[in-house]
């Protein structure tokens, strides 16, 4: 291989290599096994948002002496909310808007634990995506099974038709999460 | 009269470099257990071969993934025969008959199963409520076997990692185990360190621990 050609060839690879990570981030959540097209929101409207009631997290603070105790509170959960989706909203080249529209209240849900969460998952409320807080982490323990060290869950629930469109998803996020060796974990 | 190498060598090493670390980036998305970690918190762990993975959906309307593995070693727990487990999630979506499709598959990052495969899982204990069961750290916690070698699903990363052990616990299989930073592990030697951490009460013990930052 002449220099030149060498030179070029790897001047192609680095720049794959450089968009591997792009690839990556940016593949479907889910592919119709049939048609092998991704399951997606009908971006003509803008997808609704809903969050839970009640605090985004209860944690204890090992860090000072002696422990304390911190509340991420309802308006902390919300205000991260709002903030996620509006910063992915205005992403020129995303397709997704989200609107978000308030709490589950709108719904006439109530404020989701583990004994009621149910009503979010495996049951459609409408197109939208529900934000679920996970207080104490219970959720994610008592419902889904999985131990310390995972922060939440997010999946889509319900499609509709050939045109794979997706009805509703929910997040869950779990209580921020203490980490073994105490500290407070976003 | 030959050309010197050494540039062109070192180019081809650095893009070698690029792409290990440009897919160990966006592979890492979430947080890394260790073997402290899988050690500690698993309520069983089985070695064996994964012989039956069927889905539905019970009658609180919750999916899940059922799967059953022939279990040739408990390593932690009295487990003989077949072991059967249902996980969160449809292991595919599912029509509904009425126009919708339900897409609460496995989420992304949990652990996913064959049949015919032979895999070490660590085992959370049950959800209270649901009965559904997974793997300590997701798909970190489940092993594949294959060629003598074992790998999670996150290619091993962070396994060892701030990882300490009482030096003189461990033989030079054990030793060598510990030093892989990603790959595949000797299946034996990590079965036979996991077991002496077990019998040996390593962790309830601080002999083996996270490393103190």
């Amino acid at each position: 291989m002449s220099r030149s050609k060498s030179f070029v060839t790897l001047l192609v690879l680095a720049s794959l290599a450089a968009f591997t990570s792009a690839a990556f981030a940016g593949g479907p959540l889910l592919v119709d096994p049939k048609t092998r097209s991704a399951y997606h929101y009908d971006s003509s409207t803008p997808v609704p948002v809903y969050y839970d009631l009640g605090n985004l997290g209860v944690v204890t603070d090992y860090s000072q002496t002696p422990p304390v105790q911190v509340i991420f509170d309802n308006a902390t959960g919300a205000g991260l909310v709002k903030k996620g989706y509006a910063d992915w909203s205005a992403i020129p080249t995303a397709s997704l808007r989200a609107d978000v529209l308030g709490d589950f209240s709108l719904k006439g849900l109530p404020d989701i634990d583990s004994t009621n969460v149910t009503l979010i998952i495996g049951k459609s409320n409408g197109r939208g995506i529900y934000v679920i807080f996970d207080a104490d982490g219970s959720i994610m323990q008592n419902f889904f099974g999985v131990g310390d060290g995972i922060l939440g869950e997010v999946g889509a629930h319900v499609g509709r038709g050939h045109l794979r469109a997706r009805d509703d998803c929910s997040r869950t996020i779990s209580n921020p999460a203490v980490d073994c060796a105490g500290h407070l974990g976003q | 009269m030959t050309k010197p190498r050494g540039p062109r060598l070192c180019a081809w090493t650095l893009l070698a470099l690029l792409f290990a670390t440009t897919l160990a980036s966006a592979t890492t998305s979430r947080r890394e257990v260790n073997l402290v970690d899988l050690v500690a918190n698993s309520e069983l762990i089985l070695r064996g071969t994964i012989t039956k993975v069927s889905d539905g959906i019970d009658q609180r309307g919750i999916p899940y993934t059922e799967v059953t593995m022939h279990v040739a070693d408990a390593i932690r727990g009295q487990v003989s025969g077949d072991y059967t487990f249902r996980q969160f999630g449809l292991l595919k979506p599912r029509d509904m008959g009425n126009g919708q499709t339900n897409l609460m598959v496995t989420p992304a990052g949990w652990a996913t199963y064959s049949k015919g495969e032979e895999a070490i899982l660590f085992l959370n204990k049950h959800a209270a409520w649901t009965g559904l069961q997974t793997t300590v750290g997701l798909g970190q916690g489940k092993f594949t076997v294959a060629m003598a070698g074992a790998v999670n699903q996150s290619n091993n990363a962070g396994l060892f990692k701030n990882v300490t052990i009482d030096p003189t616990l461990m033989g030079t299989k054990e030793q060598r185990v510990m030093m892989t930073q990603q790959g595949p592990v000797n299946v034996n030697a990590f079965v036979s360190l996991v077991k002496q951490a077990i019998d040996g009460q390593w962790v309830e013990s601080g002999r083996m621990k996270h490393v103190q930052k």
